[in-house]
């Protein structure tokens, strides 16, 4: 049992650290410490048992293995995850680091504002809600391990029927969705449909390009970590732990480097990386017609303040049309006034050809 | 991951604070600025034996203090001991506020900068160190002002981008609009991600591995950390730079082409005719090689050369040896095409003027 005085130590000490490291390299070593101890489970498997066969080694390895490849992924993987799964996102951290009664309250108070908002959107969640029950029923034991997270989403349990069923989910929401509008459906603008449709349309894109991204990681660890097995098998001594880690590290970089540079790996990449934009944005553009739907709210949506920015900026390169202009005669004043000095630099005394007196003009 | 309790958790992160990890350390005044551009001054730490000055420009995807990440690896440093006086553009943290920023205003600050150092320094030309994309800038502009500019070094700037390294690989396939739309800038997470996805299993399992050891053997580790204190002070990019500078600069390759135009005028590179130096990072993954020689061959420059390094993109900068050899060699290459002084103020006219206009 540690002292609760060290205890209290220790964790200042790490959380004196997480301030003052940028918060990726704090990440990245806590993390490399975490792989480094499992990489030290994987090494005693292969100490305790040396008549293991490569394949057998390889499968002996797996649970630790799939730690390894949760944290040394986490980060690539986490603008994708953090999209279809927001929820979690928001509840693990939470959970992990903060004590629990905070915790619980922080999530209630996410459950308020989620109240709130079913208040004000009304219709709209209604038709949402009569679908999450709906997708409560499936069977989860049938989804995917991916899918399967999804169920505890309320909300997004909409799109993974569609990402999983196609049209004919996408039909039967909008079946319920105007059937549940009834005489409302006529008071709800265009755009709060039209952005209903292109976040619907691009989630099942997202999901199936996400899982295919996450194949191809998890394909190449496979591959890598069979590889793995047979080189240390190979060695006619025991390996020791610095030769198993430095083993590791080539063969894995190796392996990850092909599939990086990749044509199939980078055009999955960046389909996915528009894919989840394209996401992004039809989930704005529907939060912010809710938005708009409500008048007395005293909210600017972000499409509002980038047209005030536009406006901003356009004064911003007139001030410095203006201000070049303003220049150019200083000068043509100065020329006239003063006789030309000689400059300092070792210049070739050529005269300048033309003042520019704009962004473009001459 | 490992738990905040766990001993040798606690004992690591405490080591780790203990690490000195200042980074930017010359000093400088503030000579300009407008929004989030700042043209910074350094301080003179001998008397000023050279002209024209030196004006870096480094790329607005990072930030600019790796050229000063600590006194015993700062060029800016070297450039200051030698006797240069020294600017640097520092293009900030672009915010939502900034979306509208266009390559444009880049070159507007970068412009107006050099009129008010020359006016400021009586010079009619300066000395133009860019690194990086702030290379390809320097590059551009040095097209469409050559009056302004005496010498020419670029560092590490991609100038073609139809090269097959990785990164540009991807930015090639990359939808600009899709991400603009989405996220208004390009946060500097987006680029952080693509660079470490280059090399994954080295750039974290093997670069971190190597500091634990490093640090379990209480060996040299303040480098490191001030690394990737810079590596991850990653600003976002306002969303219509990003825009244009992905779809005209990697989709159109338009600046080798002979097609960019900024500031209204076509950038035409055979009209760089100053001494042109390109230093060069042999293993360079964001501006291989190829993308930056291509330049020798569209300048007009009678003086041209090329320092080659066997390092990095960054390595170049920050590495030991690379200060050992290479940057005085640069400097000495810069001392060798500026004009020698004799004792004058450190400040041309006498003036101390913070802000120029």
């Amino acid at each position: 049992m540690v002292p609760a005085t060290e205890e209290k130590s220790r964790y200042e000490r790490a959380f004196q650290a997480y301030l003052m490291l940028p918060s990726e390299s704090y990440e990245f070593i806590a993390r490399t410490m975490a792989m480094r101890g499992w990489l030290e489970q994987a090494y005693g498997v292969l100490l305790r048992n040396p008549n293991l066969s490569a394949s057998e080694i390889h499968e002996a390895w797996r649970p630790v293995f799939d730690r390894v490849y949760d944290n040394l992924f986490a980060m690539f993987l986490q603008p994708y995850r953090l999209l279809m799964f927001p929820m979690d996102y928001l509840k693990r951290p939470l959970e992990a680091m903060t004590s629990r009664a905070f915790a619980d309250a922080y999530m209630d108070g996410i459950r308020l504002w989620s109240e709130t908002q079913s208040k004000l959107t009304g219709v709209v969640v209604d038709a949402f809600d009569a679908f999450t029950s709906d997708g409560r029923e499936l069977d989860r034991s049938r989804d995917e391990s991916i899918t399967s997270q999804l169920m505890s989403l309320t909300p997004l349990n909409l799109f993974k029927r569609v990402a999983d069923e196609g049209t004919r989910a996408y039909l039967e929401m909008v079946e319920q969705f105007t059937r549940r509008l009834g005489k409302n459906e006529f008071a709800l603008p265009k755009s709060l449909l039209s952005s209903i449709q292109a976040t619907a349309t691009s989630y099942p894109k997202a999901m199936r390009l996400g899982r295919k991204y996450e194949t191809m990681f998890r394909d190449i660890w496979e591959k890598a970590t069979r590889r793995f097995a047979e080189e240390v098998k190979k060695k006619p001594v025991q390996i020791e732990f610095r030769a198993f880690y430095r083993t590791y590290v080539y063969i894995f970089a190796k392996e990850y480097g092909k599939l990086m540079a990749s044509q199939g790996f980078i055009e999955v990449q960046n389909e996915l990386a528009n894919v989840i934009a394209e996401a992004v944005a039809s989930l704005r553009k529907f939060m912010e017609v809710q938005l708009e739907l409500v008048p007395y709210l005293p909210l600017t949506t972000k499409s509002e303040t980038n047209a005030l920015e536009e406006r901003v900026h356009s004064y911003k390169v007139r001030s410095d049309i203006l201000e070049r202009r303003v220049r150019a005669l200083e000068q043509k004043i100065e020329s006239m006034t003063v006789p030309a000095s000689s400059h300092a630099d070792g210049g070739n005394g050529r005269k300048h050809r033309h003042q520019t007196t704009s962004r473009g003009e001459k | 991951m490992a738990k905040v309790y766990d001993p040798s958790f606690a004992e690591t992160m405490a080591k780790v604070c203990e690490i000195n990890s200042d980074v930017g350390l010359s000093r400088f005044e503030i000579a300009d600025e407008e929004g989030i551009f700042r043209l910074l001054h350094y301080s003179p730490v001998t008397e000023e034996k050279h002209r024209p000055p030196i004006v870096i420009v480094y790329a607005f995807i990072n930030r600019p203090y790796i050229l000063d990440l600590r006194p015993d690896i700062s060029v800016v440093d070297k450039y200051l001991r030698a006797g240069f006086d020294v600017y640097m553009l520092d293009w900030g943290y672009p915010s939502a506020v900034d979306k509208y920023l266009t390559l444009d205003d880049y070159f507007d600050f970068l412009d107006k900068s050099v009129e008010n150092i020359k006016r400021l320094k009586g010079v009619s030309r300066i000395t133009a160190h860019g690194y990086c994309l702030g290379g390809t800038l320097t590059a551009a502009y040095s097209a469409i002002r050559p009056h302004n500019i005496k010498n020419l070094v670029l560092q590490a700037a991609p100038i073609d981008f139809s090269t097959d390294n990785p990164l540009t690989v991807w930015a090639r396939g990359l939808n600009p609009d899709a991400i603009v739309d989405a996220y208004n800038n390009a946060p500097g997470q987006l680029l952080n991600t693509a660079f470490l996805l280059v090399d994954p299993v080295n750039l974290i399992v093997s670069k971190y591995g190597a500091f634990l050891e490093m640090l379990d053997l209480d060996g040299e580790t303040n480098g490191f950390l001030c690394m990737d204190r810079w590596i991850f002070d990653s600003p976002a990019i306002p969303g219509e730079t990003y825009r244009q500078y992905i779809k005209e600069w990697y989709q159109q390759n338009k600046l080798v082409k002979g097609e960019f135009k900024a500031l209204g005028e076509t950038a035409d590179l055979s009209k760089i005719d100053c001494p042109l130096l390109l230093l060069i990072a042999t293993y360079d993954h964001i501006a291989p090689p190829a993308s930056i020689t291509v330049l020798l061959d569209k300048v007009s420059s009678k003086e041209k050369e090329t320092f080659e390094m066997a390092k990095g993109h960054i390595g170049i900068t920050t590495s030991m040896s690379s200060h050992k050899d290479f940057w005085p060699k640069v400097v000495r290459w810069i001392e060798k095409h500026s004009e020698k002084l004799g004792h004058v103020p450190s400040h041309g006219n006498g003036k101390k003027v913070a802000i120029l206009r």
